[in-house]
């Protein structure tokens, strides 16, 4: 009982950090990146996936390493990737004229790249 | 939160102690940071009781209801703060959008969730799960824009 509410606590905290940390990326790529189009979220992302990748790799190791795994995995980098910000930004482009293309791009793009860096990664570092 | 600026005196006057428009700019930098750390919170551990429930079809369907959810709420937040202009309307994106939404929702599980799918069922199976959440994502985000710009057209019509 104590540990699942120690681990929920955990959980929010280290997922308030994850969303501080999306919103401090993506405000120094999209000020750097003079662009209609999202590539602040796009990174931060595709840098969550890929570091969820090695998350569950190392957390099939102890049971120590699974606590840990799933703070940093459903905590952290839960709260830094973001879904409805994709749709949002999507739903903007898709709605526009001219940025119709970007807007299906953005989506399946995301999935795409989201997918194969998770999986690289993950294989990766079972390898290792 | 942390600096205060203004300190009671032992005449229980107050004094400033010091720089006090330093303090000014790193509380309100600090603000923002706050919300979207509070919203990020919240948002996160309703994903992970969501998280908890039972698949459906071998579904992870508690990470796609709360990408759905968190899409409607973001949907509804940004068309309430474009159509009405409150007042504090960075406060309420900080803390309902990038806090909330943010928080709720996530990308990495989406992906995470659709590998263990291919991996442990079908490729079918993890495409349909893909699809399906960008599908419920578009859909629940339009349906609360939609439902948002109807309310305000009556309003500003009435």
């Amino acid at each position: 009982m104590m540990t699942d509410v120690l681990r929920a606590v955990l959980i929010g905290a280290f997922g308030g950090t994850g969303a501080v940390s999306r919103y401090m990326l993506d405000r120094f790529v999209q000020t750097r990146t003079s662009s209609y189009f999202p590539f602040g979220t796009l990174t931060v992302n595709l840098i969550g996936a890929a570091a969820l990748g090695a998350v569950d790799a190392l957390g099939s190791i102890s049971e120590l390493s699974k606590l840990i795994a799933s703070v940093l995995g459903v905590g952290f980098l839960g709260g830094f990737t973001t879904f409805s910000t994709l749709i949002y930004e999507s739903f903007a482009m898709l709605t526009q004229r001219g940025t119709r293309l970007s807007g299906f791009a953005n989506l399946a793009g995301s999935i795409a790249l989201g997918l194969t860096a998770y999986l690289a990664v993950f294989e990766l570092v079972r390898r290792a | 939160m942390f600096l205060e600026p203004l300190v009671t005196g032992d005449r229980g006057c107050r004094h400033h102690l010091g720089a006090a428009n330093i303090t000014d700019v790193w509380r309100s930098f600090n603000k923002t940071y706050s919300l979207i750390f509070a919203g990020g919170a919240i948002g996160t551990v309703i994903r992970y009781l969501l998280s908890g429930m039972h698949p459906i079809a071998s579904l992870p369907i508690g990470i796609l209801l709360a990408n759905m959810i968190g899409s409607l709420i973001l949907g509804g937040v940004v068309t309430y703060i474009e159509e009405f202009s409150p007042l504090g309307a960075q406060r309420i994106r900080a803390t309902l959008g990038t806090g909330l939404c943010g928080g709720l929702t996530t990308f990495s599980s989406l992906c995470a969730g659709t590998i263990a799918l291919a991996q442990s069922h079908s490729d079918f199976l993890a495409l349909l799960y893909a699809t399906l959440t960008l599908f419920f994502g578009l859909a629940a985000f339009t349906s609360s824009v939609v439902s948002v710009r109807l309310i305000s057209s009556q309003r500003k019509g009435s």
